[in-house]
């Protein structure tokens, strides 16, 4: 064992303490010699393993729980339908359930990548430009107060019925974190760090790019996680407003002729589009963020340990 | 709110520079040291009240030399140093290093904070190479050196750790490495030990001494410690306190390389007795040469 290892793997034990389920702990304690470290695709997936394990035995509780629950108290199905009728209604109906999931699929990416301009660049504005961020910081911490999704149905008389009131509505609730978050990062950045670049004769640009980006990052993402969890809020209920199609336009119209495996297909739906969003900005942030391929290192230690 | 600017550093007072003020620029650092000549700095405060941070200083420090400032808290040293790196502009007066005035950040100087202000997603190695980065200077070689440097101060076994795998006191030599591997004619260094426990201090103050001699760069250090102060320095300037100025310069001939015997010395007791007597009866000792200068103006 290198001297290296040894802090990387305390402090990976610390954060994930349940997880560790194996003895291999225990052995390393006992003094036990560790075992032949293991191909590295193998060690790849145990990593996933251990990082999904614990979620998914959660999700499979709860759903038995629900079903349990549905059985014992014999709830109508037009109350609360078991999981198993759900999941019957989910491939009975998959073909309408894509088509207005590409609907809103699309309100939310646009409104989505709307938000992610918009705010980014504000928030590098704000930080630039002492006069941006005076005249901007009390306006958005007002408006944070608003509920953005008031402001729907005025969107609708302005815009009609189409997409345009749902991604803006998406792109005005994802727009705040991600401004604030990104402000914030680059705020982050020690007065020494700066100090040290100028000793170096560093251009501005070279300044940003160096030293401001990388330690802004963590937070720029940290404000997109949230923003993606908001935008299918946003698009939502912009159908809820008003719309042909869509599936929020899908929820009501289950929900006015009490077809509850309907309208629980359509939240499915829904949850897994967010995920799948989250997903994708997870995986740009793992892509991207220095910080991240760092946290990437410390996970292959401890899985090769 | 008053927060750095992304682009700016922090606000300055306009400098009312006058380089004629004391005495004219050839005058200044002949032999490639640093010239300080009547420099005063003002700071303005949010509410327009205004700070005299640092009374007029006028000091001369030689090529090579190595130069130590201690002084009550509040004094004025960082001032001094953000002056002497070009980050913070004198009120008045000039300061030249090497024959030329500087009214820029100084590029060819090492800067180690107190704060080791160390990039955490980035490895040791390269948490020293980015001086050749951002300078625009040859990687390879910047690479070798930081190796070396990295050596010397006893981190060759952590060039591919991050930061956060280190303790503080490696964290503050990474930074050192850092300072010296551009091979700056001089180094800055403000209060670089203070958050590192008492016995590490004497080892990173050996290795400073170390890579110092083989290099022999003017250094401009500031300290708390007195002992330090004199351990490491040729000479040690007592501030008073705000608006500071320099009251008393303690020459350090100890022969060199120092070793930590010396400081069992008598004649190491008598120096640092010496800076230490200003701080004992810290009042009075600056009051009587605050009448001192009075009367012999
Ligand atoms: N950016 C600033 N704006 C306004 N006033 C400042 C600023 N920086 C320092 N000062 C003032 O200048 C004086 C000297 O500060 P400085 O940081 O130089 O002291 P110091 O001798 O380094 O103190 P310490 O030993 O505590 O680090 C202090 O009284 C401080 O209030
Ligand atoms: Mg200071």
């Amino acid at each position: 064992m290198t001297a290296t290892e040894d802090p990387a793997r305390q402090s990976t034990e610390q954060s994930t303490p349940a997880i560790g389920g194996d003895s291999s702990g225990a052995a390393r304690r006992s003094g036990m010699a560790p075992q032949a470290p293991a191909p590295r695709r193998r060690t790849a997936f145990r990593t996933l393993r251990r990082a999904l394990a614990p979620p998914l035995l959660t999700l499979l509780a709860m759903l038995v729980v629900w079903q349990l629950a549905v059985w014992v108290f014999e709830m109508p199905s037009y109350l609360v339908p078991s999981p198993g009728e759900v999941a019957v209604t989910i491939g009975e109906r998959w073909p309408l359930i894509l088509d207005h999931a590409g609907v809103t699929g699309l309100e939310i990416v646009l409104g989505f990548g709307l938000a992610v301009v918009v705010g980014v660049s504000l928030g590098v504005l704000m930080v630039v430009s002492s006069f941006v961020d005076k005249a901007m910081y009390p306006l958005l911490v007002t408006m944070q107060a608003v509920p953005k999704i008031a402001i729907a149905p005025i969107l609708v008389i302005w815009f009609g019925f189409g997409p345009t009131p749902k991604v803006l509505t998406a792109f005005l609730v994802a727009v705040f974190p991600i401004v604030v978050n990104t402000a914030m990062g680059f705020k982050q950045t020690p007065v020494e760090m700066i100090h040290l670049s100028r000793s170096m004769g560093a251009s501005a640009y070279k300044t940003f790019a160096t030293f401001r980006l990388p330690t802004a990052l963590p937070s720029i993402f940290t404000g997109l996680k949230v923003a993606a969890a908001l935008s299918v809020v946003g698009a939502v209920s912009g159908e809820f407003v008003a719309a042909n199609e869509g599936l929020g336009y899908l929820l009501l119209t289950a929900s006015s002729t009490i077809d509850s495996a309907g309208v629980f297909a359509g939240v499915m739906a829904l949850a897994v589009q967010g995920m799948l969003l989250y997903g994708a900005v997870e995986l740009l942030e793992r892509l991207f963020s220095p910080m991240s391929r760092r946290a990437r290192r410390l996970e292959a230690t401890v899985a090769t340990a | 709110m008053n927060r750095p600017s992304i682009f700016r550093g922090v606000q300055d007072v306009q400098p009312v520079t006058d380089a004629t003020a004391g005495g004219r620029p050839e005058d200044l650092s002949p032999d490639g040291g640093i010239a300080l000549r009547d420099v005063c700095k003002e700071y303005v405060l949010a509410d327009e009240q205004r700070v005299l941070a640092l009374g007029g200083t006028t000091l001369d420090i030689a090529k090579g030399e190595f130069f130590s400032v201690v002084g009550p808290s509040g004094c004025g040293k960082s001032t001094l140093l953000m002056m002497l790196a070009g980050l913070r502009t004198p009120t008045s007066g000039t300061i030249s290093i090497d024959g030329t005035i500087v009214d820029r950040p100084y590029t060819d100087a090492g800067i180690v904070f107190q704060r080791d202000a160390l990039m955490e997603w980035r490895t040791v190695l390269a948490n020293v190479t980015v001086q050749a980065e951002v300078r625009g200077t040859d990687r390879k070689a910047a690479s070798r050196r930081a190796v070396e440097l990295l050596r010397l101060v006893g981190l060759e076994d952590f060039v591919d750790a991050y930061p956060d795998e280190l303790s503080g006191g490696m964290r503050q030599r990474v930074s050192i490495a850092r300072a010296f591997v551009h091979d700056p004619s001089v180094l800055l260094m403000d209060e670089p030990f203070a958050a590192i426990d008492a016995l590490t201090r004497e080892t990173l103050a050996d290795d400073l001494q170390r890579i110092w001699l083989a290099s022999q760069k003017t250094v401009f250090f500031i300290t708390h410690n007195i002992q330090e102060a004199v351990y490491l320095s040729d000479r040690v300037a007592i501030m008073s306190p705000r608006p500071g100025r320099l009251v008393e310069i303690v020459d350090i001939d100890l022969p060199r390389p120092r070793v930590p015997e010396v400081m069992e010395t008598e004649e190491f007791f008598r120096l640092t007795q010496r800076v230490h007597r200003w701080f004992r009866s810290r009042e009075r000792a600056f009051a009587e040469w605050e009448a001192d200068q009075e009367g012999s103006r």
